[in-house]
């Protein structure tokens, strides 16, 4: 809508403040100008002329009478010297006659005067103001008579200004005549050449109005001067490319108006009263309104639009567009009422319309349904957050709501806790009654453990059995007691399973979000600490994370391993040592067991096992260990290979971890490939917990690896909870005898019995054994005695450097 | 001295000016006879009357009549009291009893009749029946003297009065007059001051040029010390210099001053106007 154009008595007001100087005409301007300043400069040209005239005449008349003194005097003296004052008289009359004299005097010495005066004054005809203006005045000049030294008297001349005056009156008079004359023939002139070069601008005066109302036809023909022939051809032009502009704009806003049609966005135009102009197409269907009845509508009536979440009415972004002047988008979770009460999620954008001179007409909105989208999105986002399973957060989203806690406790100094558990049968369940069981357990749980918490509290599933609460506001005492609750609500619980019954436990560690927390790493590891120690301490219990506990700074030493065992896998700061296994009988093959070392950093010198391997186990890292062993061993085999010598086992440790990750399996396969071992080169040796712990896998990995020529050996036999069952299932090839029992077994005669009796068994079932711990010649003489195969341990064998055999056999086979 | 404030003021009252009393009592009148204009003349004698006035303690004051006989006739009242004029010297004027007591320094002058250089008229009988010029019938060497020795000869001549010495001489140059009789004496600074050349048809014998006289009223003590201050002129710096200024007005030539001089000096003017033919000269015996 445009603004309405300014009413009557806006342009009388208008016309009433403008300057008198801008109602002229331009002929009038003109008239006006020119008389101006030709009166200005015939006033000053007048003014200057009759003061030089005065001037002239003054110091004229004082010449005049300078002269006329001095013909007097010497008139005068001859008379003077003999008395003869008649003539004196005469002479003095004689002079009055002349105009320019008002009256003479002569004055003897004795002070006796004669005086003779114009008789007839001349008329003044000069006006007073002139008199003034011209300011000549006539003057008295006096001279005294002296005659060889005597002064015979004075002759004084009054002299008459009236002649001067009468002549710069004529002379001011006939300049006066002149510029008059001049002013006249300069309007004369101006009107005439007006009249004659304004007929070309009446003409286009009228071909202006005829443009001005729609007549885009409107042509003058040429004429007038030369400027105005150009100025003609000029409007001509601009008239024909106005007429072309038009005709481009209508189809451009053709175009425009089915292109607005066509487009799949809604668009809404409004006046900068928020006012509805228009709506397209899919804003009709979109508002309910079509484009007639909206038209000048309230923006506020058509496009109502509130939030999602709290109902209310959302400010139409037209609002801010017409106050800032800039393009501006809608809030979010924006949704638009129809007009018979359907919601559409929409997202918007509104921008400013602007004529050219930057001011805001009106304001364009486009909009578009979003409905779908944001579903998908709110879909999306959601299981981002949740775990599928439970529909609990996950541990992504707990994290970064424990994130928002740890801010707010050091932004508000509040204390919040977080309790992590980890259920203990579940790997039970699921290993005997399969995953679907394993998840209905974890369900069940999961509706457990709702019901203990707030509903601003976060329950959320971190991984396989772990679960996480977060509790807000709360110190570590109460959640200790919350943690005591479940504990006892798990304890109570029971979950059926087909024909079975489980009992659920867990180990619950618990630890405080405060001020003084670092980050939410360290929450966590603390959580988990507290956790593996309720688990060390007998399950089923709570542990409150404390940092002056010594045990679990102990542990939570550990992690700091976690980094420095990752940084050594990057950087390949991981070597190779060798033990030899000696046969103890003739047949023997040559064996040697593989140990990793770390090298430390900085003269820190090289890193036993047992500082990181616990670390390793602990937190999962002990697959990635494993891998980098398997594949530097077999690389420096095939190197010893490369060089000559045959015929050795390697020993390779495998830890549980390992063998129960279904990828290492596929791992080591392709690093056989990639080595081609010979067959019964590589022995890997399997812990007996381990082996227990992922029995089918374990089971499954023997029987694969086996197909590639490996052989298997259990070690520290006799250490865990060793069952001879299981040698049964496990098909290994050697028993690695527990050195504990092997070093004490001289004098330790339990020790020697069960050395004796696991060489015995493994013999019965076809399985060389292997006594570790050997330190000493007699421990040596009595494996012997007792049938053992092999023999490892320091007296046998130092570890070291694998490098070092690699480069004895250099030597040895000049490699 | 009531006599010549009672002359003064007639003379005063004569030209209507009834406040002129007062200031024409001041000094002692000194007449001129107009030997040159009355401009000439006050510019020649009133610088040496107020050097005389002033050392004599006599005030003197230049007076003159508007032509020479009008002076004359006032000589012959005795209405200056101190004069410089030989009129005193004619019948009509020598009742008036002024006697002599000083000449200017100068040599005696003589009655000439000249023409210029290069007039055909070359003795005085060529003058017969023409026009002669002459200053008036007051001058005495200019018109009495040569006039009476052209009617000795018998020579008739029409005369034409300029009205002084100045007009005649200047007439004479311009071609007006044929022939003028002259003061020789004037006749010689006229033509040395207006570079005209002349020839003397006629001289006579010398006459001692215009004496100084005073009136017999006038006290011999202030006649004196008025001679003294004439005589001692020459004498003074002062004087001589104002001497040299009013000889430089009239181009008179040296020497300048006056000398002491009596009644007998001028016997020859007497002599003359006993036996005189001439009888319309001013104070000529009729």
């Amino acid at each position: 809508m445009m603004p309405d154009p300014p009413t009557a008595p806006d342009s009388a007001r208008k016309a009433a403040r403008t300057p008198w100087w801008s109602r002229l005409g331009f002929l009038a301007r003109l008239a006006f100008i020119t008389a101006f300043a030709l009166a200005v400069a015939g006033g000053a040209m007048l003014y200057s002329s009759v003061k030089s005239d005065s001037a002239w005449h003054q110091a004229n008349l004082a010449t005049q009478a300078q002269t006329e003194l001095e013909s007097l005097a010497a008139v005068v003296a001859e008379q003077a010297v003999i008395g003869d004052y008649a003539t004196i008289q005469q002479s003095l009359s004689a002079r009055v006659r002349r105009d320019n004299i008002d009256s003479v005097r002569f004055a003897d010495a004795g002070g006796a005067a004669i005086r003779a005066e114009m008789v007839e004054p001349a008329r003044r005809s000069v006006p007073r103001w002139f008199r003034q203006l011209a300011a000549v005045d006539g003057g008295t000049f006096s001279h005294d008579i002296l005659v060889g030294g005597r002064r015979y008297g004075t002759v004084t001349v009054q002299m008459s200004a009236t002649p001067a005056l009468d002549q710069t009156w004529a002379g001011f008079l006939s300049h006066l005549l002149i510029l008059t004359l001049a002013l006249g023939l300069n309007f004369l002139g101006i009107l005439l050449t007006l009249k004659t070069g304004l007929r070309p601008l009446d003409a286009l005066g009228q071909g202006a109005r005829r443009l001005g109302g729609g007549d885009f036809s409107a042509r003058i023909p040429p004429q007038g001067s030369t400027e105005m022939r150009a100025t003609i051809s000029t409007f001509n032009r601009m008239a024909q490319d106005i007429q072309g502009l038009l005709a481009q704009v209508h189809r451009e806003k053709e175009l425009a108006q089915v292109t607005l049609q066509s487009i799949g966005d809604a668009v809404i135009t409004t006046d900068a009263g928020e006012w509805v102009t228009y709506l397209n197409p899919v804003a009709e269907n979109l508002t309910g309104w079509s484009n007639a009845e909206a038209y000048g509508r309230p923006l506020t009536e058509v496009f109502r639009i509130i939030n999602e979440f709290n109902r209310e009415a959302v400010e139409t972004p037209v609002d801010r567009v017409l106050r800032e002047g800039v393009i501006v988008g809608l809030a979010n979770h924006t949704v638009l009422i129809a007009r018979d009460g359907r919601e559409y999620a929409i997202e918007d954008s509104a921008a400013p319309i602007r004529d050219r001179d930057d001011e805001i007409l009106g304001v364009v909105m486009v909009f578009h349904d979003v409905t779908e989208k944001r579903e998908m999105a709110r879909e999306m986002s959601w299981q981002a957050s949740h775990d599928p399973l439970t529909g609990l957060a996950n541990r992504r989203e707990f994290e970064r709501r424990l994130h928002q806690l740890l801010h707010t406790a050091k932004a508000g100094n509040q204390v919040h806790a977080l309790i992590y558990m980890d259920l203990d049968q579940f790997k039970v369940v699921n290993d005997t009654c399969g995953h679907v069981a394993g998840d209905e357990l974890l369900r069940q749980v999961t509706v457990l453990l709702q019901g203990k918490v707030r509903g601003s509290d976060t329950l959320a599933r971190l991984g396989g059995d772990e679960f996480g609460v977060l509790l807000e506001c709360c110190p570590v005492e109460k959640a200790s007691r919350i943690a005591e609750e479940m504990i006892d609500m798990l304890k109570d619980f029971r979950f059926p399973w087909q024909d079975k019954t489980f009992m659920v436990g867990a180990s619950i560690g618990v630890s405080a979000i405060s001020v003084a927390s670092t980050d939410i790493h360290g929450i966590l590891s603390a959580a988990d600490t507290a956790c593996y120690i309720a688990k060390e301490r007998g399950r089923n219990r709570v542990q409150v994370y404390s940092a002056e506990d010594a045990e679990l700074a102990s542990r939570h030493g550990e992690m700091h391993w976690v980094s420095r065992i990752s940084d050594a896998i990057e950087q390949d700061a991981f070597c190779l040592h060798f033990q030899r296994i000696s046969p103890l009988h003739r047949n023997g093959r040559e064996h040697l067991e593989i140990l990793v070392r770390m090298n430390g950093a900085g003269g820190e010198g090289l890193i036993l096992p047992g500082a990181f391997i616990p670390a390793a186990e602990r937190f999962g890292l002990m697959p990635a260990v494993d891998r980098w062993v398997v594949s530097a061993a077999l690389s420096a085999y095939r190197r010893r290979l490369e060089l000559g010598v045959d015929g050795e086992t390697w020993a390779i440790n495998l830890s549980g971890a390992s063998l129960g990750d279904p990828a290492f399996l596929h791992f080591v396969a392709g690093e056989f490939e990639r080595h081609t071992p010979p067959r019964g080169a590589i022995c890997f040796e399997i812990t007996e917990t381990a082996a227990i712990g992922n029995l089918p896998r374990v089971a499954a990995f023997i029987r694969e690896m086996k197909g590639s020529g490996c052989s298997f050996a259990l070690d520290d036999f006799g250490s865990g909870l060793s069952s001879f069952a299981y040698l049964q299932n496990l098909a290994v090839d050697y028993l690695k005898i527990d050195g504990r029992f092997v070093k004490n077994m001289t004098s330790n005669a339990s020790d020697f019995a069960i050395v004796e009796s696991v060489n015995r068994i493994g013999h019965a079932l076809g399985i060389e054994t292997i006594a570790e711990f050997v330190e000493n010649e007699e421990i040596l003489t009595r494996l012997r005695s007792i049938g053992v195969d092999y023999a490892q341990g320091y007296h046998v064998h130092k570890p070291q450097p694998l490098d070092d055999l690699l480069e004895s056999s250099k030597l040895a086979f000049g490699g | 001295m009531r006599h010549r404030i009672l002359a003064l003021c007639a003379a005063v009252l004569s030209l209507g000016l009834s406040s002129a009393c007062a200031a024409e009592a001041r000094g002692y009148s000194f007449g001129v006879l107009n030997q040159r204009s009355a401009l000439l003349t006050a510019q020649y004698w009133n610088p040496i009357l107020e050097y005389v006035g002033r050392k004599s303690g006599v005030p003197l004051e230049l007076r003159m009549g508007k032509t020479a006989p009008e002076t004359s006739g006032m000589i012959g009242r005795g209405e200056f009291d101190f004069v410089y004029s030989n009129t005193i010297f004619i019948p009509t004027n020598a009742p008036a009893g002024y006697r002599v007591f000083a000449r200017p320094i100068e040599p005696a002058i003589q009655g000439q009749i000249v023409v210029a250089e290069d007039s055909p008229i070359r003795s005085i009988k060529d003058l017969a029946g023409k026009e002669m010029g002459f200053p008036s019938l007051a001058a005495f060497v200019g018109y009495a003297v040569p006039m009476n020795a052209l009617l000795q000869d018998g020579i008739k001549v029409t005369p034409v009065f300029a009205g002084n010495q100045e007009g005649i001489m200047g007439q004479l140059k311009a071609g007006r007059v044929p022939a003028a009789g002259v003061n020789s004496q004037v006749m010689r600074d006229f033509a040395r001051r207006e570079n005209f050349r002349y020839r003397a048809l006629w001289t006579s014998e010398d006459y001692f040029n215009l004496p100084l006289a005073a009136h017999p009223r006038i006290g011999a003590k202030e006649v004196r010390a008025v001679q003294n201050a004439f005589l001692g002129m020459a004498a003074d710096v002062e004087g001589l210099k104002i001497l040299e200024a009013s000889a430089a007005v009239i181009r008179q030539s040296a020497p300048y001053g006056f000398v002491g001089a009596g009644d007998r000096e001028y016997e020859n003017y007497h002599r003359y106007f006993k036996t005189t033919l001439v009888k319309d000269c001013d104070g000529c015996p009729r």
